[in-house]
């Protein structure tokens, strides 16, 4: 399921979390996993007839499903989905709470469960869901779905992303639910831009990337000069492009 | 009380997960972009993000067909709105909409209308919009180019909010999300200069003060940014680290 290079970090992850450190939601660098929570009240319970509380892609009108909560999820383009937890408590410890990320077309049309967050416990009565079990106890209770086994690249100019979450019962209340996420550079391209930095350069991807966002237009005659020192202003010139810096 | 939930076989999942179109060149088309300052980046407004703008309205709310696209029930003329929330200083390049109707009457048109207002909500003008026109079924998509306007966004000055706009009453039409595109600009260059060695004449001078006023960087001291000194790995670590506010673990 995972690579050496992933297992080493989420070891390391789990190391930081047994020596106490806080898992801070990131929203920069690629290795790292960013958090994204959407609250309670980010849900939208207007929706007694949201058509995709149903399983399967073109499930319709749900009469009596009063509980369907449904809110957007907006992550970067180019955002790998790694995680979905979902947050609910409980009354009466009886009862479960279950919700899932569906991928529609970018006129939310379509839409298909996240087949990676069909996962649940064994007592839990929804298959196919996110779903946190039967709580023996009152009080909160939470599910995670391990979803970096489909590689799912978020992008926004074909999709759009919906959470939906409801519960068996009245006395389950939604907490909320926090996406995991991983920012990746795009792939290399095929054809090189600069003639000194061949496809075969190990910094490929990376030059390819600046050039394409225009953050860098290399250093004249067709070339970036891949080995030459960086000089301050040239390091200013990166990153406030790179930024689009505003200011005051 | 205890609610089933419908089993059914699951055939779209793998196709809906595949959606990402190849470029000719075989790279994943990714435009909506975060950083950068030469292509469009994307912001998407959902549809449930859009509210009745009249409460007392009843509205026929999310169901269309199979898509969650928002009608308008029988409200006519100002009828949903959205607040988008693009960064400071973004330049508006495109709106895009994507529209629904269950018939094809030649008279439905849906106009998604993009406003700006005074920081304080008033004086409301009209930068631009997207109608639908009559086509039957969901997926119409309709966009118009904002760049004439070289409106960029400032808080300071404006709010900026989408509206949705009938101009029948038959209800058969729905709003089923909103696109807008932008570019992210570098500030213009300050009148006076920070560092002395890097006077307004410099090329990189706009880039340098941009840095300064950011807190990325102090200059090496003595009044000096010393733009020749090559960076040492060192350095490109501050600035790295300072510049996206980095957090770990």
């Amino acid at each position: 399921m995972k690579s050496d290079r992933w297992s080493l970090v989420v070891g390391l992850w789990m190391m930081a979390g047994a020596l106490g450190a806080q898992s801070l939601p990131k929203a920069y660098g690629t290795t790292a996993v960013s958090y994204v929570e959407i609250p309670a009240v980010a849900f939208d319970s207007s929706l007694p007839a949201f058509p995709f509380v149903q399983d399967g892609p073109f499930a319709r009108y749900t009469p009596g499903c009063s509980g369907c909560l449904v809110a957007p999820l907006r992550l970067p383009s180019g955002a790998k989905i790694v995680s979905l937890e979902l947050d609910a408590v409980d009354t009466d410890a009886f009862d479960f709470a279950f919700g899932t990320l569906w991928v529609c077309d970018r006129w939310g049309a379509n839409c298909s469960k996240h087949p990676a967050a069909a996962v649940g416990p064994a007592d839990c009565a929804f298959a196919g869901w996110v779903c946190t079990g039967k709580a023996f106890a009152d009080g909160p209770t939470t599910a995670t779905a391990d979803l970096t086994p489909d590689s799912l690249v978020v992008d926004n100019t074909q999709n759009s992303y919906l959470l939906t979450a409801s519960a068996d019962a009245s006395t389950v209340t939604l907490g909320g639910m926090i996406v995991g996420y991983v920012l990746q550079v795009s792939p290399a391209p095929p054809t090189a831009t600069f003639n000194d930095v061949p496809t075969t350069d190990p910094a490929f991807q990376f030059i390819e990337a600046l050039a394409a966002s225009g953050v860098t237009v290399g250093c004249g005659g067709g070339n970036y000069c891949p080995d030459m020192p960086l000089t301050r202003r040239q390091m200013a010139v990166y990153l406030a492009k790179a930024l689009g810096l505003q200011w005051p | 009380m205890k609610r089933g939930i419908g089993i059914g076989a699951f055939l779209g999942a793998a196709l809906a997960l595949a959606t990402s179109v190849a470029a000719e060149d075989g790279r994943p088309q990714l435009r909506a972009k975060t950083y950068g300052i030469s292509q469009d980046s994307l912001y998407h407004v959902p549809v449930t993000e859009f509210a009745p703008r009249d409460t007392s309205t009843t509205y026929a709310d999310y169901v269309f067909a199979n898509t969650l696209a928002r009608t308008t029930g029988g409200c006519l003329g100002q009828c949903l709105e959205a607040v988008p929330r693009l960064p400071n200083g973004a330049l508006l390049t495109k709106i895009e909409a994507y529209f629904c109707n269950t018939d094809s009457n030649p008279t439905d048109v849906l106009g998604v209308h993009l406003y700006k207002s005074w920081y304080d909500g008033t004086n409301m003008t009209e930068m631009g919009a997207v109608y639908s026109a009559s086509s039957n079924g969901c997926g119409e998509d309709k966009v118009e180019d904002l760049t004439p306007l070289n409106y960029q966004v400032n808080y300071w000055d404006n709010q900026l909010i989408l509206i949705v706009e009938t101009h029948t009453t038959n209800g058969t039409q729905a709003l089923a999300g909103v696109n807008l595109y932008y570019r992210l600009e570098v500030s213009p260059a300050p009148p006076t200069a920070t560092f002395n060695d890097v006077p307004t004449t410099s090329p990189q001078f706009q880039f340098i003060e941009a840095l300064a006023a950011s807190g990325i960087t102090v200059g090496c001291g003595g009044g000096n940014y010393c733009p020749n000194s090559p960076l040492t790995r060192g350095q490109m670590a501050v600035y790295l680290a300072k510049a996206l506010g980095l957090q770990w673990p």
